[in-house]
């Protein structure tokens, strides 16, 4: 196990972090243990199950309770050639992380070349972690009331979001999303821990104004695409010179 | 986000910021629905400053093309340009959008 601490990196400066930090606290509030990132020497896939991650021995960045703090530690993060980093969170912290955007402006710094291709990570990421939380941990995709299926207010969609996040029988499901480099590839592996979903469906159906765009347009960006466990589990590669 | 009031013109500038993404969903909606409300010929949506979009913008995006096209308005996406660029394209938006 090697940890590399890459000093003088900041992904998140200034104004910017307090207006993540601001708008993450207003909307959350306090929050302990809920972000969890591992970096671990490349191993064989992991087991299926989120809770035989939380049991592995690895070394652990634990993201709690001081939202400046986790950015702070977020800052250092390195990814040396070979490993894998995964990253344990609760939905109703990830969901509001701007995670994404982190992730992909620090592999940028030690991956990804083209400007294009880190955008497209961040998509790709964007749209993965927002469909493991909406529709598997917030169980979104099974309600019956009109607001998923049929209905054009998005303002209500955002509402019933905001309402299971902070729910601990959704919002405290968590979301294990791992990354690592092969060749000239990312591999990214997003779980959650929600009932799983039809994901063929999804992608058959025409979209409406607000939903049903963000699978396909993983489908036409990434390649390697691949649903398990009844949709559970979504894995996708992207390739760095893009 | 910014909003320029040309009604005068009949025309209405939207700026967005540099992620067009849901996080930026209410503000846009209330600077479109504003544009609506003093009966404007045309809303512009310029994308000068915008490096990154994702899913939630193009929902965006459709929601006030419905909406225009019921009060005879029309919608125009100017200054559009790398990865948005590419994107709007990816999902034929460029066939559906005025894009400039």
């Amino acid at each position: 196990m090697s940890i590399h601490i890459h000093s003088g990196q900041q992904l998140i400066q200034g104004d910017k972090q307090k207006q993540i930090i601001e708008r993450i606290q207003q909307r959350i509030g306090s929050f302990q243990d809920d972000l969890i990132i591992i970096f671990e020497n490349l191993i064989p896939p992991p087991k299926s199950t989120i809770s035989a991650q939380l049991n592995k021995e690895a070394q652990v960045y634990v993201l709690s309770s001081d939202i400046e703090d986790s950015f702070e530690k977020l800052n250092m993060l390195s990814l040396p050639e070979g490993h894998i980093i995964t990253i344990l969170s609760d939905s109703c912290l990830l969901y509001y992380l701007s995670l994404p955007k982190v992730l992909s402006e620090f592999l940028q710094e030690h991956h990804i070349d083209s400007e294009s291709a880190v955008m497209y990570l961040r998509l790709l990421l964007d749209e993965a972690i927002k469909n493991a939380i909406e529709h598997g941990n917030l169980d979104l995709s099974i309600v019956k009331d009109g607001f998923i299926e049929g209905s054009e207010d998005f303002e209500d969609y955002l509402a019933i979001i905001q309402d299971r996040l902070m729910d601990p029988r959704w919002g405290k499901k968590k979301v294990i999303l791992q990354i690592h480099q092969e060749n000239d590839k990312l591999i990214c592996c997003i779980e959650d821990e929600g009932l799983g979903f039809d994901w063929e469906d999804v992608l058959q159906k025409s979209e409406s104004v607000h939903h049903g765009r963000g699978l396909k347009l993983v489908q036409q960006i990434a390649e390697d695409i691949k649903f398990e466990n009844n949709g559970r589990k979504h894995s996708f590669s992207i390739k760095l010179s893009n | 986000m910014a909003q320029i009031d040309t009604s005068t013109s009949g025309v209405h500038t939207i700026i967005l910021d540099e992620s067009f993404d849901f996080e930026n969903h209410r503000e846009f909606r209330e600077f479109w629905k504003n544009a609506l409300s003093q009966k404007v010929k045309k809303i512009v949506v310029d994308f000068t400053h915008v490096k990154y979009i994702d899913s939630s913008a193009l929902g965006m995006l459709m929601l006030v093309k419905n909406e225009v096209e019921g009060v005879d308005c029309k919608i125009e996406l100017t200054n559009v340009s790398g990865h948005a660029r590419n994107i709007l394209q990816l999902v034929k938006f460029d066939s559906k959008f005025d894009l400039k």
